[in-house]
């Protein structure tokens, strides 16, 4: 019921039950009243009639008795009748008129006898003359005599009925006044509690948020507003807890699952619905099961069931299946969420897609692999460089020692071509370890594809369709041309490999952008502007275990005709210059490379070739040569003294200064290997250009170290020889030194 | 304008409500209506049919068997003397197992008539009315009451008003004289012996009176009808140590009234009663339950009486003309 009601009901209860219990206590208290009233008129009637009568019953005065007891009669308004009983229970005299009423003879003789003046009989009578209490009362206290008094209790009960009336008539006003008053303070009491009661709907449906203020309703509704208003506090701080806490889980990079103790899902966060493709509805009361992935065995899923519902907190790694069926490794944390009474009631589960850092940490993995492959196969080609350089060197003075005609000199030529080839190869090695020296230039892709398409076009097989798309305008790439031109041989070579029945080769360039997303998901690349070169096939296609080891060096799918260095090259050319490169390829649907170089702001400067043919390689100038490895030292000696210089020979730094110096004339050119016991090839120029400014230098270098000493780059007027070199390599070169 | 709906949950529990409401309200009803109940039990009754006077004498009241009535003069309020005499017959109940019920005299009815005609069967009779008693109706003396000395006697006084010019008795002739009762021995007979001794006869006196009690006899100095009285002498010390009357003359003692039995009560009746009185010690054992007992001229009890202890007295009343020698002899 509602409390208006209820207030009105209660103020109409209270003034009806005061109002008739006031009545009837009144009604009551005026009867006792009036009883009592009556008793003493009674009594009073009575003792006065006593002390007047008493001689008149003892002397037997009748007449007199008589006539003072109607006079008594007639002088009272209540006093309907009296008569007296004397001392022998006689009718002494009485007031009626007419005779005595048969009904009190026989009653007083029979009932009516009061035993004294402090307890008078009364009977109350209902007569025809109206209702009588009749009074009994000794005449004289202690003796047989007595008086009866009628007192009329109509006028009295008359009086008392028209009063209990009015009581009750003002009791009805006071109702009607109560209810007035009742709707007016129903009004006064439920109009705060109204405003509070829409106050609470309003919060509890979120349609108000502040506190409120009540004006009116006096203390109870202020308490009770404040208190309210306390809650209001305490449940925004909470709600703010509670949104702050549901924003981080929301807005988290982590997915978070929250399940119940049988593993039922009651909530997943955003990020679940986006990585797995799962929505909401479509996991919320199901089994967590639906993101198993049969990838582990029940042993493992019990393990982690069994620790969790002990209450542990289960760390781990396992595989999950999205929406897609694809399958993602999570790295997960499970803890139990407990009640305040301590008892297990969910499970919250947060996990972190490591998929991309597993495929990022083979990534790592593999490089390191080539890094050291690399390393391993760097410190090969400087021994072999060094075993090299004698044989092609030596070789080459044999072959022009002998004669055209002369027999030997076939076998000569195939040393000498024996040694080339291992020589290229040494290259590959260099090049995949990213150990050898390269020349940076700004150059356009486009041009260097277009430079080598003459050599492709001879050099691919004719059941091969090759098609060039190039893109007009791209900005240039640092890079070493050569190294470059070889990148895009191997990768057709390789592409003509995959297509022994013909197909279609297709060379693309382009300028591209790999964002930030692209650039997170592989070590090596770092966002930014990139021109892309690359190879397309149609050949066989590679499968997954193929792809992840196409790089690795010594790895051919080609058996006894592949070196497994081809792919190896181009992986470390590209690396070198700091680019990257993707493959795509699935068994029969062909093979994509993507080669990305970083594209430089450096203007393309066209040089012009120095086209002079070096015919006469002689000279006469004094070359100071220092190498410390004594068959290299040796036949670079004889190489350039056949050219006619002069030639001081130092095995180290200290020896080749003391040379010069010991030396009568001027030396015109230092031809100094790079890395050597003590001083090196750099040091030991600086100190000899101190003596002689005008010594130029010609550095020889077999060994990656080299390259780390000139940071893989020859600065601007350095001047360098690879070895193993020919003769007429290195006189070139040397002519090239000195006539620059 | 706003419009109120109410739905059945509402219904229901304004319902609930009115129905608890109410009910409450009836229990507080009935609470306060019985509360408010007259209790009194009333009789309807006729009071038109009536019956005359003859025919309500012939209406008997039922008698109670074995009452003796135990008579005694009027002395002061019918009030007062009920006081004092009620608890006295009470005692005599409790000794003698016997029931008793008080009489006063009427007017103009001498207590030796009701006790000789057998209306009373035992009275307190003054030594004049036992002597006319025994002399007419030979009642039968029990016991004479003990004053406060101890003494079967009591005396009477002759007094007047404070400030009355009359200092001794014979300055009484001439004078209004007013007495007790006719047949009062203290307030008759004794003091027409002392108003004799002193010369002084009834027709000495301007004026005599029987006021008809000692009370009477009091007023009617006090207010100046009479110049001087006779009453009983313990009323009369009373009265004057109050400072209402002076007394001017205190007779010798007298042998003291007393009570007497009608003739017909039966001896053992007669007996019982007579031991219970001579056993009553107003001022000892069963002063407590009565009431001014000292009032009366039995203030020590009672010792018991025989009729030549009052020769002295029938003497004089036969020489003054109060008792007729032959009655006397006649019942003798």
């Amino acid at each position: 019921m509602r409390l208006r009601t209820n207030i009105i009901l209660l103020i109409v209860m209270i003034v009806m039950i005061t109002g008739l219990g006031s009545s009837l206590m009144v009604n009551r208290m005026m009867h006792n009243m009036l009883a009592g009233e009556l008793n003493n008129q009674a009594v009073i009637a009575a003792r006065s009639l006593a002390e007047h009568i008493s001689h008149n019953v003892i002397n037997g005065e009748i007449i007199e008795a008589q006539e003072t007891v109607i006079k008594m009669v007639q002088n009272s308004r209540s006093i309907q009748y009296a008569y007296v009983i004397d001392f022998d229970g006689r009718l002494f005299t009485h007031s009626f008129e007419g005779g005595f009423p048969s009904a009190l003879a026989g009653e007083q003789y029979r009932y009516h006898r009061p035993v004294s003046a402090q307890s008078p009989v009364v009977l109350h009578l209902k007569t025809d003359l109206g209702q009588i209490a009749d009074f009994g009362y000794p005449l004289i206290e202690g003796m047989k005599a007595h008086i009866h008094i009628g007192i009329n209790e109509d006028f009295a009960l008359a009086r008392i009925t028209a009063l209990r009336n009015r009581i009750i008539g003002f009791t009805l006003l006071l109702a009607c006044i109560g209810i007035a008053a009742g709707i007016f303070m129903s009004r006064f009491i439920t109009r705060p509690l109204s405003e509070f009661l829409g106050a609470m709907r309003d919060f509890g449906t979120r349609k108000r948020q502040e506190e409120i203020d009540l004006k009116s309703g006096g203390k109870e509704i202020a308490d009770l507003t404040l208190a309210f208003n306390s809650m209001i506090s305490d449940l925004k701080r909470t709600e703010e807890e509670r949104e702050r806490l549901m924003s981080a889980i929301e807005q988290a990079a982590e997915t978070v699952i929250i399940t119940d103790i049988d593993g039922t899902i009651q909530y997943v966060n955003p990020v679940f619905e986006s990585f797995t493709g799962f929505t909401c509805e479509e996991v919320i009361g199901h089994s967590v099961l639906v993101l198993k992935s049969d990838m582990h065995d029940d042993d493992f899923y019990q393990e982690m069931w069994d620790t969790v519902s002990s209450g542990g907190t289960w760390n781990g790694r396992f595989v999950s299946r999205k929406k897609s069926g694809l399958l993602y490794t999570e790295e997960v944390t499970i803890s139990p969420v407990r009640d305040s009474s301590g008892a297990i009631i969910n499970y919250v589960a947060v996990k972190h897609d490591i998929t991309e850092n597993i495929r990022l940490e083979q990534q790592y993995n593999q490089a390191q692999k080539v890094e050291s492959i690399g390393r391993l196969a760097g410190g090969i080609a400087h021994d072999l460089n060094n075993l090299l350089s004698p044989i092609l060197g030596y070789g080459e003075l044999l072959q022009e020692d002998l004669d055209p005609d002369d027999e030997r000199r076939k076998s000569v030529d195939e040393i000498l071509r024996a040694g080339f080839r291992a020589r290229d190869l040494v290259r590959q090695l260099l090049a995949f370890s990213r150990k050898q020296t390269l020349e940076y230039k700004p150059f356009d892709m486009n041009e260097a594809v277009t430079g080598i398409e003459k050599l492709l076009r001879r050099t691919i097989r004719e059941d091969i369709e090759i098609k060039i798309f190039q893109s007009p305008g791209i900005r240039m790439v640092m890079m070493d041309l050569g190294q470059i031109e070889q990148v895009i041989m191997n990768l057709v070579s390789n592409a003509q490999d995959a297509m022994p029945e013909g197909g279609r080769l297709t060379i693309e360039v382009s300028e591209i952008e790999l964002d930030e997303n692209y650039a997170s998901r592989y070590q090596d690349v770092e966002p930014g502007m990139y021109v892309m070169l690359a190879v397309s096939d149609t050949g066989c296609g590679m499968d997954d275990e193929t792809r992840e080891r196409v790089f690795d060096p010594f790895f051919s799918t080609k058996g006894a005709l592949g070196t497994g260095l081809g792919l190896a090259t181009v992986f470390g050319v590209v690396k070198q210059h700091c680019g990257h490169i993707w493959v795509y390829s699935e068994p029969g649907e062909g093979t994509t490379f993507k080669v990305f170089l970083p594209v430089s702001e450096n203007k393309y400067t066209e040089e012009k070739p120095v086209e002079k043919m070096i015919i006469d390689l002689k000279g006469s100038e004094t070359i100071l040569l220092v190498e410390d490895n004594e068959q290299v030292r040796n036949l670079t000696h004889i190489i350039i003294k056949r050219q006619g210089y002069t030639v001081l020979v130092a095995k180290n730094g200290e020896e080749a200064l003391a040379a010069m110096e010991a030396h009568a004339g001027s030396v015109q050119l230092l031809l100094t290997d790079v890395i050597m016991p003590g001083m090196n090839g750099t040091e030991l120029y600086e100190k000899a250009s101190a003596k002689d400014p005008d010594l130029k230098v010609l550095f020889m270098s077999g060994y990656t170290d080299n390259v780390i000493a000139f940071s893989g780059v020859l600065e601007a007027g350095t001047f360098f020889i690879q070895k193993p070199f020919t003769s007429l390599t290195l006189a070139a070169k040397i002519r090239e030194v000195l006539d620059n | 304008m706003k419009k109120t709906t109410i739905n059945s949950e509402d219904f229901r529990g304004l319902l609930s409500g009115l129905r608890q409401y109410s009910l409450t309200l009836a229990l507080v009803l009935v609470i306060a209506g019985l509360t408010g109940c007259d209790e009194k039990n009333t009789r309807e009754i006729n009071l038109r049919e009536r019956i005359n006077d003859a025919e309500l004498v012939m209406i008997e009241p039922e008698i109670e068997g074995g009452i003796l009535r135990f008579g005694f003069d009027l002395r002061g309020s019918p009030d007062e003397d009920a006081m004092q005499y009620l608890p006295f017959l009470k005692y005599l109940e409790e000794a003698t197992g016997l029931t008793f019920e008080l009489r006063f005299m009427p007017k103009g009815n001498l207590i030796e008539d009701e006790l000789g005609s057998g209306n009373i069967q035992f009275a307190a009779l003054g030594v004049g009315s036992y002597l006319q008693a025994h002399a007419k109706y030979g009642v039968i003396p029990l016991v004479k009451g003990l004053n406060a000395e101890g003494r079967a006697e009591y005396q009477s006084v002759i007094f007047v008003t404070p400030d009355s010019p009359i200092r001794n008795i014979d300055e009484l002739r001439g004078k209004r004289f007013a007495f007790g009762k006719r047949n009062s021995t203290q307030g008759h007979l004794i003091p027409q012996i002392l108003l004799f001794e002193h010369g002084i006869l009834l027709g000495d006196l301007s004026g005599v009176e029987f006021t008809g009690s000692h009370y009477n006899c009091v007023n009617a100095v006090v207010n100046g009808r009479f110049d001087a009285g006779g009453i009983q002498d313990i009323l009369g010390r009373r009265l004057a140590e109050e400072g209402l009357i002076r007394i001017i003359y205190t007779s010798e003692y007298f042998p003291s009234s007393g009570i007497a039995a009608n003739r017909d009560v039966p001896p053992e009746v007669i007996e019982k009663v007579k031991r219970a009185l001579i056993d009553f010690k107003p001022a000892g054992a069963h002063a407590e339950d009565l009431y001014h007992w000292e009032r009366t001229a039995m203030v020590n009890g009672f010792t018991e009486a025989q009729d030549k202890d009052y020769e002295i007295l029938r003497e004089w009343s036969i020489r003054l003309g109060m008792l007729e020698a032959s009655t006397e002899k006649k019942t003798q």
